[in-house]
């Protein structure tokens, strides 16, 4: 598990390689190096001592995702996992981004991106490339015509798929109703079309 | 001849001592000997040779294009490449021909120089060793080298030899076992959390990450849209100043380049360090950061002090959250990210067709590998309305705090941050496999991630041997858009290490060291 502790040179808690290290820099040439007064974990300008460590998260913080918000995931994500090992994977990643609650962000404003700071160019709105429409489809598996072939109707994706699925999810849970949309859908540049 | 740097090479061939053709076969053919590195994906053998006679035509009419016209590049496979497969190592885009070149590509190919294939990486590049892809890991290229069998073989002489092989780091790993292996002069890769830097320290190779909005993503297939940026692999800190002089400046189709000027810089021969300030990051003393790197890192401190540099300790308190900030930021941007890919206008398709999703949902699960499902899953709890400003806006906030640390510690007036690259040298592939995909990110982009969310450039200079005789980088972290500086410090430091170069020539005849690819070809 990462999660940190922070602290400042612990410098009782050097591993044989941290100490093998301070041996070495301090071999290393350029005396004349002034020591950090009163830090004995500080040579020279780099730390010889890891200034944080790792600590064992305590199994109580684990998380359980409960079926509900798993259907409601795999239906927003459009894959399926459920079985053990992806549903093991996510609680693990939700644990391990738990460790950020730890932060203090108290007034904190959210950064979308680094270049917040100043304006960014937008093209004027006008077609300047086109007539690719041959090219684009080349790369499609089921086409008619100028137009992408998705398959008839829309189900949701469990109910075929119970075969697959684990443990977690029994018959009982699949009882939301059947959507039949389109008999057909063809799709056009985004545009959906009967 | 391939060994030589880019600059040097490019004196050779206006020179006419080689010919874009002649060098193209050469690089070809090093790229079939090296096969088993599997460093690329896709050799373009046919174009690259078409392109190359074009060079050469120029070259005797005398109307180059460029300082790069008849070199060799080639370029991690998630940049869109016209007519040439870009899978992305992806079963989702096995067969994906792009009909257009990311911009960066074209570049490039504007200045005259020969594009030889597409490179390997991990699925969607996500991954830090390149062991992650559906063609298959890359190897290191110093596995083979005479400076780490050398000291190797008489410690695990009794091991089998063929699974002894290194892992290249990662994402970009092809690209850094591309230059590494001299098939080509310059690669590109893409870094999003240290892919670029992370390989280039393993492979003993030149890895620059430029600031965010200098150079176009257009044509670079996403990972996370705020924090990408098409990286340069090169021999040499120069070759890196070249590259991106050409590759630099604002691109109309990608919004995020900045549309400021931008100069492209020639690095000074003789540099003074004397009246730089040089910060070393207490917090980049990690658990897990191996003796030697730390030896190496101190030693490099007091170069610069030597030299008359100010050199001081600074704090950036928030460093040791970069890798959970990044894991929800990147996880939650692969969710959006990923929503393209649904089989139905490019890529894999499955034949399950009840219906539209059950389509999407069996075409999704064949076409993406573990990791990136897991992802995209984690990404979508993370954007959930009850969890959004739990997660989600926490992680952006956490973020400013990364970045401001960035602010407060150049607002003091420290020039150029000196940090490592990576925690240790390379290790076995059958090492770097017991952990999973997540937990390896976690560890080795512990150095390099915190330049990516706060947008800086950084540039692995590959630094010393270790004990192993094992390529170990340093990293140099610059300021916003102050490149040439950042390049300039980084070009001093290689000329006061003098990097050993890779000796791989003779050590492949030797039958019984080598594995059993194609071992008498390489370097013959």
């Amino acid at each position: 598990m990462w999660v940190l502790r922070l602290g400042r040179c612990f410098s009782g808690a050097a591993s044989g390689g941290a100490s093998s290290g301070s041996r070495l820099a301090r071999a290393a040439p350029g005396g004349g190096r002034q020591e950090a007064a009163g830090d004995p974990g500080c040579k020279g300008r780099v730390f010889q001592n890891p200034t944080w460590q790792h600590v064992e998260q305590t199994p109580l913080s684990q998380k359980k995702v409960t079926v509900e918000v798993l259907d409601h995931l795999e239906r927003l994500a459009l894959v399926d996992f459920r079985n053990w090992e992806g549903v093991q994977q996510l609680e693990k990643a939700i644990q391990f981004a738990d460790q950020l609650h730890a932060v203090n962000t108290e007034g904190v404003e959210p950064m979308d991106s680094v270049l917040e700071d100043r304006c960014l160019y937008l093209r004027e709105d006008n077609i300047t490339e086109g007539n690719c429409t041959e090219e684009l489809l080349q790369n499609a598996k089921e086409k008619v015509e100028e137009y992408f072939v998705a398959p008839p109707g829309t189900t949701f994706l469990y109910i075929t798929h119970l075969d697959l699925i684990n443990p977690l999810c029994g018959l009982g849970k699949c009882n939301l109703p059947q959507v039949n949309l389109l008999p057909c859908i063809l799709v056009n540049c985004g545009r959906i079309l009967k | 001849m391939l060994r030589v740097s880019l600059r040097e090479i490019s004196a050779a061939l206006k020179e006419g001592q080689v010919s874009p053709t002649e060098l193209c076969q050469r690089c070809l053919s090093l790229i079939k000997a090296t096969k088993f590195l599997n460093a690329y994906i896709t050799v373009a053998e046919d174009t690259a040779l078409k392109q190359a006679e074009e060079s050469e035509k120029r070259y005797r009419t005398g109307q180059t294009l460029g300082n790069l016209d008849g070199i060799p590049f080639a370029v991690k496979d998630n940049f869109s490449t016209a007519g040439i497969e870009t899978t992305c190592a992806s079963n989702m885009l096995k067969g994906y021909i792009p009909p257009y070149n990311a911009t960066v590509v074209q570049k490039l190919l504007d200045q005259g120089a020969v594009l030889l294939g597409k490179t390997n990486l991990d699925e969607f590049a996500m991954g830090s060793g390149s062991t992650d892809g559906i063609f298959g890991p890359v190897k290191n290229p110093w596995s083979y080298s005479r400076q780490y069998r050398e000291k190797h073989v008489q410690h695990s002489h009794t091991e089998n030899e063929d699974s002894n092989w290194l892992i290249t780091g990662g994402s970009s790993g092809g690209s850094a076992a591309a230059v590494s292996s001299f098939t080509c002069f310059v690669a590109l890769g893409s870094d999003t959390g240290g892919s670029t830097r992370n390989p280039a320290s393993h492979c003993g190779v030149v890895g620059l990450k430029p600031t965010y909005g200098l150079v176009s993503r257009h044509g670079l297939i996403p990972l996370v849209n705020s924090m990408d940026v098409p990286g340069i692999l090169t021999r040499c800190v120069d070759d890196a100043a070249i590259v991106l002089g050409i590759l630099a400046g604002h691109d109309p189709k990608d919004s995020t380049t900045v549309q400021d000027t931008f100069k492209p810089f020639e690095l000074p021969s003789f540099i003074d360090v004397s009246k730089l300030c040089i910060g070393i990051p207490k917090e980049y003393h990690t658990p897990g950061l191996s003796s030697e790197t730390l030896a190496l890192w101190a030693k490099a401190a007091d170069l610069f002090e030597n030299a008359g540099a100010k050199v001081v300790d600074v704090n950036l308190p928030h460093t040791h959250y970069s890798i959970v900030c990044y894991h929800v930021l990147c996880t939650a941007e692969v969710a959006s990210n990923m929503a393209r890919f649904d089989g139905l206008e490019y890529g894999h398709r499955s034949n399950m067709d009840q219906s539209t999703e059950v389509m999407y949902a069996a075409t999704r699960r064949e076409g993406f590998n573990y990791v990136v499902r897991g992802r995209i899953l984690s990404g979508n709890y993370f954007l959930l309305k009850q969890n959004y400003e739990n997660y989600f806006v926490k992680a952006q906030k956490v973020r400013r705090l990364i970045a401001n640390d960035f602010v407060n510690v150049f607002n003091r007036g420290i020039d150029v941050l000196l940090t490592p690259t990576t925690l240790t040298d390379t290790i076995p592939y059958l090492e770097f496999i017991k952990e999973d995909n997540r937990t390896r990110s976690a560890q080795d982009d512990i150095f390099t991630q915190a330049a990516n969310l706060a947008g800086l450039p950084a540039i692995s200079v590959p630094t010393a041997l270790s004990e192993k005789g094992l390529p170990i980088g340093l990293q140099f972290i610059g300021q916003a858009f102050q490149e040439m500086q950042l390049l300039t410090v980084a070009k001093w430091f290689e000329k006061q290490m003098k990097f050993p170069m890779v000796q791989l020539q003779g050590v492949m005849d030797e039958g019984h060291t080598v594995s059993h690819h194609q071992k008498s070809a390489f370097f013959s």
